[in-house]
Formats: C-alpha cells, structure tokens, sequence
C-alpha cells in the first residue's frame, strides 16, 4: 500500500467514523437509557467500521499490488 | 448535420432569444433607469418609463454617503487580493499540473476548502483578527477588524481554490515538449517558467484574474462582519442606504450603478475570454 | 531516446545534469505559498470551531467556557429549527439547480443554432454574473415591491395574480429561487454552449448519413459527449447554493417567520445574533462533514481527470 492509497483510505475512514458519530447522535441515542453506555457503544461501532474499512482497502491494495507483480514476471518470462 | 431550418423555426428562435435576455438584461436596464429618476417618478404606481433625467441621486450617493471612498476600498483590496491569488494560484497551479505534486490529494484538500461555507469560519476569523490586530505584525501589516489587510487575507484564502481550478486546466494545454525543449537549451526550472509557461498560460491566467477580480469586488459576507466603517467595501456600503425612513431606492440604484459599473464593463471587454475559460479544460476544442 | 517510467515525466535533461533542485523539491516549493495559506486560514479556524463545538460557548454571558463534551452536538441534533433550516436548503438547491441547468442547457441549444448578433448575446447575457448578489439582490426587492415594483405590474397587466413575492411565507423561497435563477442560468448557459461549440463534427455527420432521428442524436451523442461539461457545472453550482448566504440577507433576511431560513443564515442567526458560539460551531462542523462526503464523490471524478492528465507524460 503507497502512501498515496494510505492517505486516501485514512482520510475516509476518519469520514466513516465521524459520519458513524453524528448518525449515532442523531438517530440511536435516544433509544438508550444512559449516555455513558451509548458513547461507549457509538465509539466501538464507529472504531470498527472506520478500521474495518481501512483494512480492507488494504487488502485490495495488496491483492493488486501482487497481480500486477505477477503479470509483470509473466511478461518477463514471456520474453526470455 | 445542420438542417436549413424553415423560416418559422428562425423566426420563432430569435424571438425566443430576445424574451430570455430581455428577461437577464432588464433588471440591471431597470437599475440604471431608476438611478436617473426623480424622486417623484420612483414610488409611483405604475412605474414611470419616461421622466426628466436627474442627477441628485448620483449627488446624494457621491457627496452626502461620500460613496466614492467605498470603491476606493474596494478596489485596494480587491486589487490586492487578485494579485496575491494569481501569484500563489498560478505558481501551485503549475506544480499540479506538472509534476502531479501530492497525487491529487494535496488538491482535494484545497478544493475542498472551496466546499465550506464562509460562515462557518467567519467566527474564528472575527477572534483570529481581533486578536492578530493588537499584535506588533498585525499593526503595521493592518491585519485587524475593519482594516484592509483582514480582508485581503479572508479574499485570497477563499478564492484561491477556485483560481487554482481554473490554472490548472490551462496550464494542462500547454505542450510539455515546449518546456522539455527550452530545458534542453539550458534553462533553469524558473527560467522556464518566466520565458516558456507563463507567457503562454497569460490568456489563462488573466481569465482567472478577471473572475478573481469579480468575486473579491462582488464579496459582501467577510465585509459586512470584518469591518465597520474605515474599510468597508462597496457592497457593505450599499447597505448603508437603509435608513429608518425605508430605502432611498434612487440613491440605492445610483450606488448600485456605481459599485457594479466597474465589473460589468470589464466583463463586456473580457466577455470572449471567460467564456473559454469558464469550462476548466472539461471542453477540449 | 526511450521514454522512462518514472512518474517524474518531466525531468532533468540527462546531459544537463541535475544542478540544484530536484524535480520534488521544486514542484513542493512551489506549493508553499498557497499550501500556508489554506493551511493556516482553514485548519487553524476549523480547529479552533471544532474545539468550541466541545465546550460552553454562551458569548452574551462572557468568554468561551467549559468542556461540555458532546452536550452542543445533541442539542444541535434535537433543534427542530436546525432540520427545518437544513429541509430550506435542500429544497432552494434542487430547485434552484435543476431550473438553472435546464434553463441553462436550453438556452445554450437556442443560442448555437443561432447566426446572427452571437457577441451582443453572450455580451448581454454575461452581465448578472458580474454584479454582486448583495447589490442587485437589494435592488431586486424593489422589483418585487407590491405597490411599485415593475413585477406586479407587467403581471397585473398580463391579467395574472400579482403575488406578495418577499412578504407571503408560501412564495418568499420561490422569490428568491427565481432570483437566483437570474443570476446563474446564465453561467450554465454560457458553459453549456462553449460545450457545445467544442463538439466533434464527425460523429454528428457519421449519424445523419446513418439517417439517425434528432432525438436519437441528442441522447446518443449530444449529451454523453458534454457530460463532463455539464457535471463540473453542475457541482459548482450545488457548490453555490448549499453555501447561499447573500441573497437571502438581503432579500428576505430570512423571513418572513423562518420561511426563508437557510442553513447559512440560520447558523449566522445563531452565532452572532444570538452569541451561541457553541451551537453555531456545532451547524458549522456538521455542515462542512456533509460538504466533505459529498466532495469525495463529486470531486473525485473532476480530479481523477487532472491527475491522469498530469500523469500523461
């Protein structure tokens, strides 16, 4: 993964988590009796999907960091 | 492809035409018209097309609102502000375009400053400034509330997205072998770009001064909350003309005249440019 | 000579050498005025709203004041006036932006077939774009005047109903819609039209031998083709809207009752009308993380087209 694929993919998981933040204030809070617990809960969702989302651009990356690399040794068996 | 169209069609077409721009022009004709109008001919019902042209509004809005020192504000500052936002502009511009600099991402994020609403920064600039002002620096470069410094900066942080948009895609139009060949003749980097680049992006670079130029003159938001009275624009002076009797709508149209004047003959001049220009390189013709 | 991989295209000549700067270091020095700039007057303001949306911010009862963790934003989120501001936007920008674009696009398609007077046109229809919303959005609310605006006037004349356009709360959102439209149709119709004066001719020609009907071409050919045109237009004048600030001060100030409120001039309200800094900075946070997802989809594709442009060597 560059840093370029890095960048982008932090930049939307810090979008994904605040955007988990604000849907949590807005649609799920009022459905808990206490706020510590929903804090808690609303941060653990929002970690979560922010990382998970990280990872599996990660994952993407790799994948198609090694096919190319395949390809290439490919290209350069073909040519021997 | 193109079909000879019947007269009816044409006939139909021009007359068209002429409803649509009766439709834009008519506001700003009707603008003129009422800053010329005595004040017995304005609140009238129905509105009077034919009068005897009189000055006093022009009088009323140069001499009593002294409105002429408004436009000298606004033209320091927007001047200012243009420069500094075609030097930076063009400059970060050419780097994009070039060498690609930050991937695309470094460009993002100042687009994205383009997304977000003057106001919801206007708070922190009226502390940032309020503070700034009473330092050393802030003195002597007249970066505090109602000065013209805290405007130019406000203008050129917030129009340096757009302009960078736009100089970009004209720095894009210029072949590169251009550059590569004048490199392989010796020339330094910078020298590069004073003789070869900049020479040959200035059609681009002056659309985007003359846009610049609009939005600084036209701003209202920053002027009306940075200052008071010593570096009001014309647009923050406009406003001025409320009064508790209600409006003076012929020395408000006569103001209006004025402080738009200015624009709208320079666009009539830059007309053919802007419209190039207006299509960020999105049209390669 | 053979072309090399390296993304720095546009490197060194080999037999120059590389005296001084290398290509990074002079591609990032000149970045460094703009990038200061924005770096310092957008993330130094969002950082400092960004820690008052955590904190007391009661300006009429003194300074800045404690943190109250997320208390502003729940209390933002539970502001019925807030959501009812947010619905005032979102309506005046799908109105405002649909009517400009198919206004825009139309006028664009009477004004290219058309021979003669093209400069007097575009020159005439340039001129709103160059006035400044404050100014001739004011001058507006005398067009619109019940008693002695020309508005009423011509429609009373046509036999129409004359509406109150600023005082009747049902109307008041459309007066200024129709405001906008003056100012901003021609913007879209000018770029529409260089678009279309851009085209290629050979496919139009490739489909009338084909003997292709006209509404065929327009949707095969004529649109797909200034789709990129249309779609930066499109986000620059979403852009606009969501941000619209000028013409309702000046025109409405947001009434009559909050009929006219916007986002922008609700958060203007609050914050230096009635000096809650918090819940303002609060508006302000969450308006600009809508911007920003909404900026990830809309600007990716415009800039996907820079970079790759930038890549090509």
């Amino acid at each position: 993964m560059s840093f370029s694929q890095g960048w982008d993919a932090g930049f939307k998981s810090l979008l994904i988590y605040v955007g988990v933040v604000f849907f949590w204030l807005i649609f799920l809070e009022r459905h808990f009796a206490d706020p510590g617990t929903s804090v808690l809960l609303m941060n653990a969702v929002g970690i979560a999907l922010g990382l998970g989302f990280f990872l599996y651009r990660r994952r993407i990356c790799r994948a198609e960091r090694a096919a190319a690399a395949v390809e290439v040794a490919a290209l350069l068996a073909e040519d021997r | 492809m193109q079909r000879k169209p019947s007269a009816v069609v044409e006939i139909l077409r021009y007359g068209a035409i002429f409803l649509v721009l009766g439709f834009f022009v008519f506001p700003i004709f009707w603008m003129v018209l009422t800053s010329f109008k005595p004040e017995e001919a304005i609140m009238v019902s129905p509105p009077r097309f034919f009068f005897t042209p009189t000055t006093e509004n022009y009088v009323h809005a140069l001499h009593d609102k002294n409105f002429l020192f408004y436009i000298k504000n606004t033209l320091i500052i927007s001047v200012i502000s243009t420069a500094i936002v075609v030097a930076f502009g063009s400059l970060a511009a050419y780097s994009f375009a070039r060498y690609n600099v930050g991937d695309g991402h470094i460009l993002f994020f100042i687009l994205s400053t383009k997304m977000m609403p003057a106001i919801a920064v206007i708070l922190p600039y009226f502390l940032i400034f309020r503070d700034v002002g009473k330092t050393a620096v802030g003195k002597s470069l007249h970066l505090g509330l109602d000065q013209h410094g805290a405007l130019i900066v406000s203008y050129v942080m917030f129009n340096l997205p757009f302009a960078i948009w736009l100089l970009v895609s004209f720095f894009q139009d210029i072949p590169r072998s251009l550059e590569h060949s004048a490199r392989l003749d010796g020339l330094s980097r910078i020298q590069v770009l004073r003789r070869v680049t900049f020479p040959l992006a200035a059609p681009g670079i002056a659309v985007t001064a003359v846009f610049t130029l609009i939005f600084c003159w036209n701003e209202f938001l920053f002027a009306y909350i940075l200052t008071r009275k010593a570096a009001s624009t014309v647009t923050v002076g406009v406003e001025s003309f409320f009064t508790l009797q209600g409006i003076l709508w012929g020395p408000v149209a006569a103001a209006a005249t004025i402080s738009v004047a200015p624009m709208l003959i320079f666009v009539l001049v830059m007309q053919r440019y802007m419209v190039r220009g207006l299509t960020f390189g999105a049209v390669r013709g | 000579m053979p072309t090399s991989p390296a993304s720095s295209g546009f490197a060194a000549p080999p037999a120059a050498g590389r005296a001084g700067l290398s290509d990074r270091w002079f591609s990032v020095l000149l970045i460094t005025p703009a990038m200061l700039i924005t770096l310092i007057f957008a993330i130094l303001p969002l950082v400092q709203a960004l820690d008052v949306t955590f904190r007391m911010g009661d300006l009429s009862r003194g300074r800045i004041g404690d943190y109250v963790g997320l208390e502003n934003y729940r209390v933002v989120f539970a502001d019925a006036a807030f959501w009812q501001a947010g619905w005032v936007t979102v309506k005046f920008t799908v109105v405002a932006v649909g009517l400009q674009m198919i206004l825009g696009i139309g006028i664009a398609f009477l004004l290219h077939g058309a021979t003669f007077a093209k400069g007097l046109t575009r020159s005439l229809l340039i001129l709103p774009l160059a006035t400044s919303a404050a100014v001739t959005g004011l001058f507006w609310r005398y067009l619109y005047d019940t008693q002695f605006g020309v508005m009423n006037w011509m429609l009373g004349n046509l036999g129409l109903p004359e509406p109150n356009w600023l005082g009747d709360y049902t109307i008041a959102l459309w007066s200024v819609v129709l405001f906008d439209i003056w100012q901003w149709t021609p913007f879209v119709a000018l770029i529409a039209l260089a678009g279309l004066q851009a085209l290629p001719k050979e496919p139009f020609e490739a489909a009338e031998l084909d003997g292709a009907s006209r509404w065929r071409v327009l949707t095969t050919l004529t649109f797909p083709l200034l789709k990129p045109v249309l779609f930066l237009v499109l986000v620059l004048r979403t852009i606009d809207c969501v941000r619209l600030y000028d013409a309702v001060a000046v025109l409405t100030r947001g009434g009559p009752g909050t009929a006219t409120e916007t986002m922008t001039f609700y958060l203007y309200r609050t914050g230096l009308k009635l000096f809650r800094m918090d819940y303002a900075s609060t508006m302000a946070i969450f308006f600009l993380y809508v911007m920003l997802v909404a900026a990830v989809f809309a600007l990716t594709p415009l800039l996907k087209q820079f970079t790759d442009r930038a890549k090509e060597a």
